[in-house]
């Protein structure tokens, strides 16, 4: 399964324009400055919002083709996407909201206890921390078992230590998920540890030298899956899979 | 003042169960409207708006003619309704219940498609990603989040409707135990110089709002 898309949209200032490709297990992380078009760009991914021109295929499925007038509702999909701001539905609780998709309690305590945050499930959003949440949104989305996984700056509302643990918790889950990975952040760190790949995008379109004034030395481009592969934690792997 | 209760207590009982029923039919209209004004765009959507809103503004008597026009035994549906039910449905309480609603749209529509237009719209791009169909992103996620401005729109509503006069005159007449409501009942007893009716039915209507009110703003406070 593959991603494969290019995106071109006009925005007030520049026009959006970017191509790219994802193979399965891959996580292709997506950087740049604020406002650059990176959160617009996952936006057009995920369907949530239209591009002027391009397309969106996984695995030759098209999503999204404006030549040919196609365009799949975002509710038809089957894809993850965990916003910013972690947007968790404050009438249900932690369960509800894992479980909200699929309506599979089992699955999504079997998911909460995986994140270690069982404990959590019967908890109002209001009444959870930053990091916790962000923990029960990432169970949200993996609970509706997608097809590929989009990530719109998941960590940058979250303090350094929590940030640093969900990091690790997301190489875990990257290394288990055999989907395409898109995660948006302006953390270049985040996106040296977790990517795969790295796509510097400045003013709506790929910057490669940003990337290489910005990005840390040793991972400045296509990273081996085998540097990926010694990161990950055990607890994730070794546990029987249901997502 | 005891042989004044019946004629109290008719009118009384006629406007809390007109107030009632207005009250529990009018979400039906009300918030399939208040989705669309507040979430969709469409061609015509300001004059939709503007007509929606038009009995806030109008004189209730000139509502009045026009609801007695349609609802008249020429009107459209006045004739619909006796080729339905086989009878007249002017001066009927389902003629003034019909009336209630439409007046009361406004009032029901506004705090509704304020409290949509309020909420978190990721929520909803949310509740579409995993899935979910506009109408059930209505039914769990919207509806579950406006319970306040339910309860908003439910008080106006029915506050409003006790106190209807013109258009419920218009359409329903002043027929005992079934249109004269209350504040005809009033208008009559003063007419009539049976004070001592329209102060007791005066009376009645003042604790009946407040403590109307005063439910659904606890349940309002419980609901935040």
């Amino acid at each position: 399964m593959t991603l494969d898309a290019r995106i071109c949209k006009t925005l007030p200032h520049f026009t959006l324009d970017v191509a790219m490709t994802c193979p399965c297990g891959h996580l292709t992380a997506v950087v740049g400055p604020s406002g650059a078009g990176k959160t617009t760009f996952i936006r057009c991914l995920a369907g949530l919002e239209q591009p002027d021109e391009g397309h969106v295929k996984l695995n030759g499925t098209v999503w999204c083709d404006t030549a040919a007038g196609t365009f799949m509702p975002v509710r038809c999909r089957q894809l993850g996407f965990v916003f910013q701001d972690y947007p968790l539905f404050p009438h249900l609780d932690v369960l509800g909201n894992v479980s909200f998709a699929t309506g599979d309690k089992k699955q999504a305590r079997e998911l909460l206890a995986r994140m270690g945050i069982a404990h959590l499930a019967a908890q109002r959003p209001s009444a959870v921390s930053g990091g916790e949440k962000q923990r029960v949104a990432l169970c949200q989305a993996l609970a509706r078992r997608p097809r590929m996984l989009l990530l719109d700056e998941p960590f940058s509302a979250l303090d350094v230590d929590t940030r640093r643990s969900l990091r690790q918790t997301m190489l875990e889950l990257k290394n288990e998920l055999d989907i395409p990975i898109v995660h948006v952040t302006h953390d270049l760190e985040e996106a040296a540890m977790l990517g795969d790949t790295v796509i510097a995008v400045n003013a709506g379109i790929p910057d490669e030298q940003w990337l290489g004034r910005n990005m840390p030395a040793p991972r400045r481009h296509t990273t081996a899956p085998a540097a990926r592969s010694a990161a990950c934690g055990a607890s994730l792997r070794t546990a029987p899979v249901s997502l | 003042m005891l042989e004044a209760v019946p004629a109290i207590a008719d009118p009384l009982y006629l406007s809390v169960k007109l107030a009632f029923f207005t009250t529990l039919f009018i979400p039906v209209a009300a918030l399939p409207l208040a989705w669309m004004f507040a979430f969709r765009r469409f061609a015509g959507k300001s004059l939709a708006e503007a007509f929606v809103a038009l009995p806030m503004v109008l004189p209730p008597t000139v509502l009045g003619f026009w609801l007695l026009v349609v609802m008249g035994p020429n009107g459209f549906m006045g004739q619909a309704w006796q080729a339905v039910f086989n009878e007249r449905l002017i001066f009927s309480f389902p003629a003034i219940l019909l009336a209630s609603v439409v007046y009361n749209m406004p009032f029901a529509v506004q705090p509704l498609r304020a409290t949509f237009e309020k909420m978190d719209r990721r929520l909803l791009e949310c509740s579409a990603v995993l899935g979910l169909s506009p109408l059930a992103t209505f039914r769990r996620v919207i509806l579950p989040n406006s319970l306040p401005g339910l309860a908003a729109s439910s008080v106006l509503v029915f506050a409003h409707s006790l106190g209807e006069f013109g258009v419920i005159l218009m359409v329903g007449g002043s027929m005992p135990g079934t249109t004269k409501v209350a504040s005809i009942a009033i208008y009559e007893a003063v007419e009539a110089l049976r004070y001592d009716d329209a102060f007791l039915l005066c009376l009645a209507l003042v604790p009946a709002s407040f403590i109307v009110l005063l439910a659904v703003n606890r349940m309002n406070r419980s609901l935040q």
